[in-house]
C-alpha cells in the first residue's frame, strides 16, 4: 500500500505528466468547443466520434501522398466536414432521431476507414513512414522556468485548443451570432418566427463542429503519433459529448470537463508505463470510470432547453 | 361447451387486399432501405477495384449456400436475435438501449464463470444455472443506465457506451487473468463443463435447443408487449411519456424495468452463445454483436416477428462477409458500412414517405411569410 503510495507521488510531482496532461486533453476539448455550437443550436451531436476517426485517418493518408502533415490536418478538416454534412442532411433536413443517426454515422466511419486504410496501406507490413505535425517551443515563455516546459512547449494545435474557449465564450454569448444560435436551440419556433433561419443555422453549426472535430483527430494520428489505428479515437467524441454536459453547455465549463478527462487519460497512461501490479486493462478503464462518474455526480440539468435533442419542423407533418 | 373456428378479420377474403396492402406498407421500408444500402455498397466496391456481383454472388453462397453454411448463419443470427428482441422491448419504452455489446460480455463472463468453476452439477440444473447467471450479468450491467435513466434523467446513451468499452476491457483481463485456461499460448477461458454445454441436436450444421429458446422468446416478447399490463405500460410511456404519467402509470418504474428485461436478454443471448456453440470466451468475443442487434431491430420495424427477419438477414450477412473475405479478399469490415447505411436508410424511409408533401407544404410557409412580412 505504501509503495503503491509513493508510486502515485511519483506520478503526481513529475512535471512530464501535468504536460501529458494537457496534451491529452486537447483532443478532447477541440471536439467540445467545436460541437458546444450545435449542442447550443439544438443537435444533439455524438457523432464526432465518427468525425474524428475520418480525420485521423484522412490525416495520415494526405501526409503521407503530399509529405506536409499541414495539408493533412486540411484534408482531416474537409473529411470530417463532409461526413457532418451527411450528419446534417440526416438530421436537419430528413428530420431523423440525432442518436440513433449519429451511432450509424459512427459505425459507418469506421467501417469506411478502416477499409480505405486497409485498401491502401493494406500491404504494407508496417505503417507508412510520414512526419507528425511539429512542436513549436514558444519564444520567451517556453524559457520560464517549470511552466515553460509543460505549457509552451506544445504541438501547435494544443495552443489552439485552449485558445479556442475564451474565442468560443465570447463567440457564443457577446456576439449576435452566438445569440441567434442559443435562439434556435431555445425555442426553434420562436426564432423561426422573428425570421432566423432554424435550418441553415443548424447545419453551418454541424459542419462547424466537423470541422474541429477532423483537426481533433488530425491530432490523434499525425499530432501526438504518426500512425492510424481501426477505431483509435476510442469514445473521445463521446467523452468531449460529456465535457459538454457536465459544462452544462458552457465553453468554461466544458474547459473543466475537458481537463478531468485529460487528467484522467494522463494518469491511466502514466500507471501502464509504471507497471504498479495494476493490469493494464483497468488502467485503461480509467477515462472511462472518471467520465461515468462526472455523469454520476455532477450532472443536475440533464438538457439545457425543451427542444434539445428533437427534430424541428416549421410545419407539424400530418398523421397519415 | 361448443366453440366455434372464426377465420381472423384480416384473413377473410374481402379483406385480403386491405391485409396485403397493409403489409407492403409495413415491409417496404426495411426492403427499400436494405436494396438501397445494397447498392450503395456496390457502388463502393466498385470504386475500390472489386466485383460487386462476385462478391454479393459470394457472401450468398457463404450465407446460405450449403447445409452447413446454413447452420452457421442460424447459429449466428440466434444471438442477434435475442439482442434484437432486448433492443427492442427498450426501444418501445423509448430507451435507446446501445449496451447490449457490453451487457453480452458481462452476462457471457457471468456465465463462463459458473460454467467452468462450478462442477459436479446435473446437465439439468447446471444449464438453467448458467443461463440464470448471464441473465443477471446483462441485468447488473444495465442497472446502472436504467437507475440514471429513471430517476435522474440522465441520457442512457452516453452511459451505456462508456460502459461498452470498459465490459470490453474487462473481458480482456479476464481471459487473461482469472479465467484463463492454464498452458495455452493464446489468451482464452478454459471450456466449460460438459454438464452445462447444450446438446447438438443437428451435427452437421451445428445447431442446438439454443434456436426453440430463441423462437419461444420471440413469440413470448410479442405477448409480453402486447397483451399484458407491463407490457402496455411500456408501450404507453414509449409513445407518450406525459399522457402516460397523467395516466398514472409509474414511469420509473416502468423504464426500469424495460431497461432490466432488456438487459438480462443481452445476457441470455451471450450465454446462449458460450454454452450453444463456443463453449468458452475469446477476446472477440461477439464483437460488434450490439450494433447489429440494433440494426436487426430497426429492420424489424422494432416488432418481434419482424426482429425474427432482421436477426436472420444480419446473421447471415455475418456469415457471408466471412466467406467474402476468404475467396475475394474483401475486407469483412464493408459489413459495418452496409450496416450503417442500412440503419440510416431505415431511419430516413419512415420520414421521407411524408417527405414530398412535407416540401410543398414548406414552399408555400415560405410564401405565406413573404407575403405577411413588410418591406416585401
Amino acid at each position: 500500500m505504501a509503495d503503491l503510495l509513493s508510486q502515485f507521488a511519483f506520478i503526481f510531482t513529475s512535471l512530464d505528466f501535468y504536460a501529458a496532461v494537457f496534451r491529452l486533453t486537447t483532443p478532447i476539448l477541440l471536439v467540445a468547443m467545436g460541437s458546444i455550437f450545435c449542442e447550443r443550436a439544438g443537435i444533439m451531436n455524438i457523432a464526432t466520434e465518427g468525425f474524428m476517426l475520418m480525420g485521423a485517418m484522412t490525416a495520415v493518408v494526405v501526409t503521407y501522398y503530399l509529405g506536409s502533415p499541414w495539408l493533412g490536418a486540411l484534408g482531416a478538416m474537409l473529411a470530417a466536414m463532409v461526413l457532418s454534412l451527411l450528419f446534417a442532411v440526416f438530421v436537419v433536413i430528413i428530420g431523423t432521431d440525432h442518436i440513433v443517426t449519429a451511432v450509424a454515422l459512427n459505425v459507418f466511419s469506421l467501417g469506411t476507414t478502416s477499409l480505405i486504410f486497409r485498401q491502401i496501406f493494406g500491404a504494407m507490413s508496417r505503417t507508412p513512414d510520414i512526419t507528425g505535425l511539429p512542436i513549436w517551443r514558444l519564444p520567451l515563455l517556453g524559457d520560464l522556468p517549470v511552466l515553460g516546459n509543460i505549457l509552451f512547449n506544445q504541438s501547435p494545435l494544443v495552443y489552439l485548443a485552449f485558445l479556442s474557449v475564451p474565442i468560443a465564450n465570447f463567440f457564443m454569448f457577446r456576439t449576435k451570432w452566438g445569440l441567434n444560435i442559443r435562439a434556435v436551440g431555445e425555442t426553434p419556433r420562436a426564432a423561426d418566427t422573428v425570421g432566423l433561419n432554424v435550418y441553415r443555422i443548424r447545419i453551418y453549426t454541424i459542419l462547424v463542429s466537423g470541422l474541429v472535430a477532423g483537426l481533433a483527430g488530425a491530432f490523434l494520428s499525425i499530432g501526438q503519433t504518426t500512425i492510424f489505428q481501426e477505431g483509435m479515437t476510442a469514445g473521445r467524441g463521446y467523452i468531449a459529448y460529456t465535457a459538454i454536459v457536465f459544462g452544462k453547455w458552457n465553453p468554461l465549463g466544458a474547459l473543466v470537463g475537458a481537463v478531468i478527462f485529460g487528467f484522467a487519460d494522463a494518469l491511466q497512461l502514466r500507471i501502464q508505463a509504471l507497471g504498479m501490479g495494476i493490469p493494464y486493462q483497468f488502467a485503461l478503464m480509467i477515462p472511462y470510470l472518471f467520465t461515468v462518474l462526472a455523469i454520476v455526480f455532477a450532472v443536475g440539468r440533464v438538457s439545457w432547453s425543451a427542444a434539445y435533442g428533437q427534430p424541428y419542423r416549421r410545419v407539424e407533418r400530418s398523421v397519415d | 361447451m361448443k366453440t366455434t373456428f372464426k377465420i381472423p378479420a384480416f384473413l377473410r377474403l374481402k379483406n385480403l387486399q386491405k391485409t396485403a396492402l397493409s403489409l407492403w406498407k409495413r415491409l417496404s421500408p426495411p426492403l427499400i432501405a436494405v436494396a438501397a444500402a445494397l447498392i450503395v455498397c456496390g457502388v463502393l466496391m466498385l470504386v475500390m477495384n472489386f466485383n460487386p456481383l462476385l462478391a454479393y454472388q459470394a457472401l450468398f453462397e457463404s450465407a446460405i449456400g450449403n447445409k452447413s453454411a446454413i447452420g452457421t448463419t442460424i447459429i449466428k443470427s440466434l444471438p442477434l436475435l435475442i439482442t434484437g428482441l432486448a433492443v427492442t422491448i427498450a426501444y418501445r419504452a423509448e430507451i435507446f438501449n446501445i449496451g447490449v455489446e457490453g451487457q453480452i460480455l458481462i452476462g457471457g463472463i457471468f456465465a463462463v464463470w459458473v460454467g467452468t468453476k462450478v462442477t459436479g452439477l446435473p446437465p439439468f440444473i447446471h444449464i438453467p444455472l448458467c443461463m440464470i447467471a448471464g441473465m443477471v450479468g446483462g441485468m447488473a450491467y444495465a442497472w446502472l443506465p436504467a437507475w440514471l435513466k429513471a430517476k435522474r434523467g440522465i441520457n442512457e446513451v452516453i452511459v451505456t457506451l462508456l460502459l461498452n468499452y470498459m465490459a470490453a476491457l474487462l473481458l480482456s483481463w479476464v481471459v487473461r487473468g482469472p479465467l484463463r485456461e492454464p498452458g495455452q499460448l493464446y489468451a482464452k477461458t478454459a471450456e466449460v463443463a460438459q454438464t452445462a454445454r447444450l446438446p447438438i441436436l443437428v451435427p452437421e450444421m451445428r445447431l442446438h435447443p439454443g434456436i426453440f429458446i430463441a423462437l419461444i422468446l420471440v413469440v413470448l416478447c410479442y405477448f409480453f408487449l402486447w397483451r399484458t399490463v407491463p407490457g402496455f405500460n411500456i408501450r404507453f410511456v414509449g409513445a407518450n411519456q406525459r399522457a402516460a404519467e397523467a395516466a398514472g402509470i409509474n414511469v420509473p418504474k416502468t423504464m426500469l424495468t424495460s431497461f432490466l428485461i432488456s438487459g438480462s436478454l443481452a445476457g441470455l443471448a451471450g450465454t446462449l452463445h458460450i454454452i450453444g456453440t463456443e463453449y468458452r470466451m475469446l477476446e472477440s468475443f461477439l464483437s460488434g454483436f450490439g450494433y447489429d442487434a440494433i440494426a436487426a431491430a430497426l429492420v424489424g420495424q422494432l416488432h418481434p416477428f419482424g426482429v425474427l427477419l432482421g436477426g436472420f438477414f444480419f446473421g447471415a450477412l455475418r456469415s457471408g462477409s466471412n466467406g467474402m473475405q476468404i475467396s475475394l479478399g474483401i475486407p469483412s469490415t464493408l459489413i459495418y458500412v452496409i450496416q450503417a447505411l442500412i440503419i440510416l436508410f431505415v431511419l430516413a424511409s419512415y420520414h421521407i414517405r411524408f417527405g414530398w408533401r412535407w416540401w410543398k407544404r414548406e414552399k408555400q410557409m415560405d410564401v405565406f411569410k413573404k407575403e405577411i412580412q413588410p418591406g416585401n
